[in-house]
């Protein structure tokens, strides 16, 4: 994984820049500074071009906004989260409903919610990101034969 | 519970000082770490997904976790089940619709996000008021929590455990810093899992499920007898799960934690991680509850059900094994006291000073006190709900009031300010007033179930509140939406 350094380069955020001082812990650092936090809410714009986030959108004209690209992007993404959130709402209530109707009590109705769902949830977790990451690489590459990069 | 003996009481205190010192040495260790300013904010962005993982999940798994979840099987049976299903489903939740775009907001908190989103200070206004109620009412139960594991084990009055409770979360929040906070965190998941695993993996041996000869096990068929289900158990069962569904999304501590990932894949796989953390836990209190429910018969017990897994190792063992067990078991629920305090702590003061003492170290303690102050206060008044049943209010409230506002606002390009507004105020004012009137009128009265768990009501009229008023309310959506979108939902280029 990256992590999350700047690109070279790129300014360091401003509020390490108020604190140059070397990250060591040894007694000869310099002593830690009083630290406020930001003053005020960003605004849109800020958040937007922060230069913490500059390595995310680099060179900045990667897409033009309302981009059909964009877009679709946003929906598939959209669609795939509702498929499974929304099915996993309803598979668990079909569960419920199941057991209520088919066992009086018995091991079943214990077994299912205290061990069996905890695979699913994770398998639905596991489905989920790489089916994400698949569509954030795809949807790179197009930006890429598109030439826009 | 008969009277805890001295050797008990004196193993419990010496468990929980033990809990706190390695609680406040980890945080100064983390205080010595950061030394630039940078660190203090930034430690979260070099956090890797794995440390991140546990840290989040010592921080979501509370007292309701720890205590209520086998406490309300012992005395609810099935149902009980359906609570750790619902907070680990919470995270699938967080995954799928909140995680990556959240991340990428570079939002540090949910009104940073409003800001961002809507450029609106009456709409960041009302969320900063929604995150701290939301913060208040979710640390009672901890303090509750802390007040019955302490006089229960060790025979402390009722005040003792909020009290320790509150200084050590102020001793450890004060010099604050995320990156203290962090580790300390993710130290506390682990040993809240083994202390749940160490007595269980006793209790299992002594009973001789691995083999063993001696024919110590309880008699487990009583334990299956199923507990109603009927169709005010359905309608209960499916509010809680959708209100643990969407409610873990506005938990202000949880979504804190996401802006400490380096990017938003990386958030993504924190959440999965997470998931599997959260399972590999939730199995313990219920294998406890399940064998609570065959050897605490004793009716005196139904009476506080919370304490169920405290009095379990000395009703399995005798003498010093159960007290030593009980030790464990104690000082492990303080840790999930603590961690979750402390987190809720942080994040509601964090938002305090911001908004009400300028940003500044000073405002930022005046907030932590003021962020604990009140549920103390609230703690000492209130009589015991069940933990769980407590926790479950809170969530409903946080999936009725903030749900909406980060769903919509991060997956819908139609949404107004105005929208946003009249969903939380609906979501916000529904719940809380449907909870009000089901407790007064208690659990037993015709009905109350509807009003006890609003959330299959109330988050639809909530979202219903917003999509209405964003379409055909005077409001346009906020002028530069679409580029905000591209930035929550497009993928960083490495």
């Amino acid at each position: 994984m990256p992590t999350g350094s700047a690109p070279p380069g790129e300014s360091d955020e401003q509020v390490a820049a108020m604190n140059p001082a070397p990250e060591t812990p040894d007694a000869g650092g310099p002593p830690r500074l009083r630290v406020r936090g930001p003053q005020n809410p960003p605004t849109a714009e800020e958040a937007l071009l922060d230069p913490r986030r500059g390595y995310v959108r680099r060179g900045g004209s990667r897409s033009s906004v309302g981009d059909e690209a964009v877009l679709r992007l946003i929906s598939q993404k959209l669609r795939l989260a509702l498929r499974i959130g929304v099915g996993f709402f309803i598979l668990l209530v079909l569960v419920y409903l199941g057991l209520a109707l088919s066992t009086d009590g018995g091991p079943l109705a214990w077994l299912v919610p205290g061990l069996v769902i905890y695979p699913l949830i994770i398998g639905a977790g596991w489905f989920y990101l790489r089916r994400i990451l698949a569509y954030d690489r795809a949807y790179l590459e197009s930006q890429d034969a598109g030439g826009s990069g | 519970m008969t009277d805890p003996g001295t050797l008990s009481a004196s193993a419990v205190l010496s468990a929980v000082v033990l809990v706190s010192a390695i609680t406040v040495l980890v945080s100064t260790y983390g205080v010595r770490l950061s030394r630039s300013t940078g660190d203090f904010y930034v430690a979260s962005r070099r956090v890797s997904p794995r440390m991140n993982a546990s840290a989040v999940a010592g921080e979501y798994i509370s007292a309701a976790s720890f205590l209520g979840v086998a406490g309300l099987i012992l005395v609810e049976g099935t149902y009980g089940l359906w609570f750790p299903v619902g907070y680990t489903a919470g995270f699938l939740t967080m995954l799928l619709f909140i995680a990556g775009p959240l991340r990428r907001s570079g939002a540090y908190t949910v009104p940073d996000f409003v800001t961002l989103r809507f450029a609106s200070p009456r709409l960041r206004m009302l969320t900063v008021m929604l995150v701290v109620l939301t913060g208040w009412l979710y640390i009672v139960p901890q303090l509750h929590g802390a007040s019955l594991a302490l006089s229960a084990t060790a025979g402390l009055p009722e005040w003792a455990g909020p009290a320790a409770v509150v200084l050590v979360v102020l001793a450890t929040v004060m010099p604050g810093g995320m990156r203290s906070v962090t580790i300390a965190q993710a130290v506390q998941y682990w040993i809240k899992l083994s202390a749940l695993l160490i007595p269980l993996v006793f209790i299992l041996l002594r009973m001789g499920v691995f083999g063993g000869a001696q024919a110590q096990a309880p008699d487990f068929s009583a334990v299956w007898e199923g507990s109603g289900l009927g169709s005010e158990d359905f309608y209960r069962t499916v509010s809680l799960i959708l209100a643990l569904m969407l409610g873990t999304i506005g938990l202000p501590h949880i979504l804190v934690r996401f802006y400490t990932n380096p990017d938003g894949d990386a958030a993504r796989r924190t959440t999965f991680l997470l998931l599997s953390l959260l399972a590999a836990f939730y199995v313990l209190p219920v294998a406890l509850g399940v064998i609570a429910r065959a050897v605490l018969t004793d009716p005196g017990v139904q009476d506080s059900p919370d304490t169920a897994v405290l009095q379990l190792p000395s009703a399995v063992f005798e003498g010093a094994a159960g007290d030593l067990l009980t030790a464990v078991v104690a000082g492990g629920a303080f840790a999930a006291f603590l961690s979750t305090a402390s987190g809720l702590v942080v994040s509601v003061s964090g938002v305090l000073s911001q908004e009400f003492f300028g940003g500044t170290v000073r405002g930022f303690r005046i907030g932590a006190v003021l962020a604990v102050a009140l549920p103390l206060a609230i703690s000492t008044a209130t009589s015991h709900v069940a933990l769980a049943g407590a926790v479950a209010m809170v969530f409903t409230f946080s999936a009725s009031a903030m749900a909406p506002l980060l769903l919509l606002g991060i997956w819908w390009s139609g949404i107004t300010a105005q929208g946003a507004f009249a969903g939380m105020v609906t979501g916000a004012a529904a719940s809380l007033c449907s909870l009000a009137v089901g407790l007064r009128v208690g659990e037993g009265a015709p009905g109350a179930v509807v009003v006890l768990y609003p959330a299959l009501w109330c988050v639809p009229l909530a979202f219903a509140a917003a999509m209405l008023v964003s379409r055909f309310g005077s409001g346009r959506p906020p002028a530069d939406t679409t580029s905000v979108l591209a930035r929550l939902h497009l993928p960083e280029r490495s």
